[in-house]
């Protein structure tokens, strides 16, 4: 569906004042149709829902993301433009990690700073909040999410011809000591151009040893030096939220470019259009607009000609 | 006998002069003020609704993923096709030397110009980013049909612009040395148009080489558009559109309803400035007998188009033919046949039916039936695709325009109309200088003084 907003593009271009205020009419308007059809309690305020997610990747990045929605006529809804403050440990201003605001689809994104080690609970535990307060439009809301330090990650080993894919995951006990982590559920994927390609048909699940040992495919077509990304993933995991690991290596099968695709054809890029139609379209662009040309030129020799006063006085 | 020895005795001058009188410019009365000012209401809502879509994007209309062609683009062929009026009128009959278009040419290049400017807009109009337009210049692919019509749309436009201008050089000479009472805007445009004319002989043969040159260029450029137009439908494979028909069927259609929209002008022009002395029933009989020609190879065509689709019924054909012939589109496309084609042939084909009321009301019926036959070219197709449509919504499997896509949609027709309307207003509707060199009475005289 081709639904796209440039209202921002249009700001810029800096568009005639009356365009301006029919803009800015038409956006009063489809706020206040967009208010009307959401469920209001008796402050005229929506009714809203928070649902926040912690992910760790590659045990360095993490981040908090909020979906926002909003119940229109019973149904959610994904609300778009709500301000979300994200704090940690408690709601409180000096607790304010940061704020942004849910997009079309009701997501609002924050990545923490680094460091956050430093904050952690004597049982190795994180806690973050998320809220939407004094919004105009939508009730005031909080989530909060518990998570525990972990260490998740991925090697990827190849001996006698037999490629392995190894986990690890290890959490914090009571004295520090890092202990393995078992029957958690770790999925194995490779990132394809649209998505990722599980390479397991079920999960796989760490041992005692907070360890997974899978073999990797052989057959799984990679980029022209054969280079893969292999993604391990845990999802949504009650204690560690979402764990991510993601590592670049050539175990896929080079792919070879069909030299047929560089020829000229109809059905190729611009850049390899044929020699036969770039000749006849250019021959017959500059044949037609010669002669506009050329006539456009005739037409100044006709403002030439009426300076001639000789010709005046013969025609009056 | 008296009226005979009255009209001897004028010279030629005051002829000339009458000429002159009768073809100016004039102010709009008060149906024209009226006219003017509803064509502006609509436009302005129009543009009002085309905001909220920039803004919203496409989704304000009932295109979605498999109709991703809509009204806009139906409107896009129909204003595509009416302006082809300006080569048959300015080249075609000119080149075949049929002298009787004088009074007509400029009233088929009124309608060219404005029909191919708001066929580009609408195209801008179709797309959810207008803003990435120039895209599709600078990373064209020469292999794709929408290039090369964007190529061949604008030349059509220059080509259409300068045979509009420059006929009109020495009507604006005349503007410039007499319309004195005028506003000084008014003035100062019809000086910079007329461009120091002076009726010398070498900007005649200027002018009327450039003339003849563009009326020979416009031909195929005019063939061009619309066979490059039909082409952006029989280059995709889809029922109804993959045709190697699509050329010829869509270049008849285009002069078929060019030559209605110059007979529905002429007869308002006629009516509403008292032209009955330059718009004649000769010449509505003779755009009569034309219209009936390209009608009835509009209808050849027509039934080459549905006639061996038909008789095949090939699967996937039949499902997109079934809807057109006893389905969803059935009352439509009929409707269009009888009234939009058949009837007009058969009136047109009586000297009675070529008299200018029945001329108009029948080119309003040829009018009206172009714009929904490209309707049911462009919508019904798209409604029955090779792959069946799954996992969408129950309303994204049929199209019916949104009322703001409607608005939006006559709002361009309406703005066609009105510079239509405005052009009339500025510049004489029927070449005075032509007029008068035809009616033999421009030896001696200077017709710029």
């Amino acid at each position: 569906m081709k639904k796209i907003s440039i209202s921002r593009h249009l700001g810029r271009c800096g568009l005639f004042w009356a365009t301006a205020l029919l803009l800015a009419a038409t956006n009063a308007g489809a706020q206040t149709e967009s208010d009307s059809t959401a469920t209001s309690d008796e402050n005229g305020k929506a009714e809203v829902s928070i649902e926040l997610r912690y992910t760790e990747a590659n045990n360095k990045t993490k981040m908090l993301e909020t979906t926002v929605k909003t119940k229109v006529e019973d149904a959610w809804q994904a609300a778009k433009g709500v301000p979300v403050n994200f704090y940690r440990n408690e709601a409180a201003p000096g607790q304010l990690l940061g704020s942004s605001t849910s997009n079309d689809k009701g997501l609002a994104m924050l990545i923490l700073p680094e460091g956050e080690e430093k904050f952690a609970t004597p049982s190795f535990e994180y806690t973050y909040i998320a809220a939407i307060e004094n919004n105009e439009r939508f009730e005031d809301t909080e989530e909060q999410i518990t998570v525990a330090e972990s260490a998740f990650e991925m090697t990827l080993e190849e001996e006698d011809s037999v490629r392995q894919v190894r986990i690890s995951l290890k959490a914090m006990d009571e004295n520090g000591e890092e202990v393995p982590v078992g029957e958690v559920e770790v999925n194995l994927y490779v990132q394809r151009l649209f998505g990722l390609l599980p390479i397991t048909e079920d999960p796989e699940t760490t041992d005692e040893e907070g360890e997974i040992a899978a073999e990797f495919p052989a057959d799984i077509p990679g980029d022209t030096a054969g280079n893969l990304i292999i993604v391990a993933r845990v999802d949504d995991h009650e204690r560690f939220g979402n764990l991510e690991f993601r590592r670049k290596i050539n175990w896929g099968v080079p792919v070879v470019v069909d030299p047929a695709k560089n020829a000229r054809e109809l059905w190729s890029s611009r850049a390899n259009a044929p020699i036969y139609l770039i000749v006849i379209v250019n021959a017959m662009i500059i044949g037609i607009w010669g002669v506009i040309l050329y006539i456009v030129y005739q037409t100044f020799k006709i403002k030439k000609f009426g300076r001639s006063k000789v010709n005046l006085q013969d025609t009056k | 006998m008296k009226t005979k020895a009255h009209t001897s005795s004028k010279n030629t001058g005051d002829q000339s002069e009458e000429i002159i009188r009768e073809l100016m410019p004039r102010p709009f009365g008060r149906i024209g003020q009226l006219w003017v000012a509803l064509l502006i209401v609509i436009c302005a809502v129009g543009l009002f609704f085309y905001i909220q879509q920039v803004r919203d994007g496409l989704g304000i209309t009932a295109m979605r993923d498999y109709s991703t062609w809509g009204i806009y683009i139906a409107n896009f062929v129909f204003f595509v096709a009416i302006s082809l009026v300006g080569s048959l009128i300015s080249a075609i009959l000119k080149l075949s030397g049929a002298q009787w278009r004088t009074p007509l040419t400029r009233i088929s290049e009124m309608i060219a110009v404005p029909a191919i400017l708001f066929a580009a807009i609408v195209i801008v109009v179709d797309m959810g980013r207008p803003d990435r337009f120039l895209n599709v210049i600078f990373h064209a692919r020469i292999q794709s049909p929408i290039t090369w019509d964007v190529i061949v749309i604008s030349t059509y436009m220059v080509i259409s612009l300068l045979l509009l201008y420059l006929p009109l050089i020495p009507d604006m000479a005349l503007l410039r040395d007499r319309a004195k009472d005028l506003p000084k805007w008014q003035q100062k445009l019809y000086k910079i148009l007329a461009l120091g004319w002076n009726n010398h002989p070498e900007q005649v043969k200027i002018l009327h080489k450039s003339e003849l040159y563009l009326s020979i260029l416009i031909i195929p450029v005019a063939f061009g558009i619309h066979t490059v137009t039909s082409w952006l439908f029989a280059t995709t494979l889809r029922p109804g559109w993959d045709s190697t028909n699509f050329g010829p069927y869509f270049v008849s259609g285009a002069f078929m309803v060019g030559a209605a929209g110059v007979i529905a002008m002429m007869y308002i022009f006629r009516t509403f400035y008292k032209f009955e002395k330059y718009i004649t029933d000769k010449h509505f009989s003779n755009m009569g007998k034309l219209l009936v020609l390209l009608s009835l190879l509009y209808l050849y065509f027509n039934i080459n188009e549905y006639f061996v689709p038909a008789y095949k019924m090939k699967a996937f054909e039949s499902d997109h033919l079934k809807s057109l012939f006893y389905g969803r589109y059935a009352p439509l496309f009929w409707a269009v046949q009888v009234f939009g084609m058949i009837i007009p042939i058969i009136v047109l084909l009586s000297p009675k039916g070529r008299k200018p009321l029945p001329m108009f009301i029948m080119s309003i019926f040829v009018i009206v039936g172009a714009w929904f036959k490209r309707f049911l070219i462009v919508i019904p197709t798209l409604s029955h695709p090779y792959i069946p449509m799954t996992r969408v919504p129950e309303s994204w499997q049929h199209y019916f325009p949104t009322f703001k896509e409607w608005w939006i949609t006559a709002s361009t027709l309406a703005g066609a109309l009105l510079i239509m309307a405005i052009l009339s207003r500025l510049f004489p509707i029927i070449p005075v200088v032509e007029e008068i060199e035809e009616a033999g009475l421009a030896k001696g005289e200077n017709q710029t003084t």
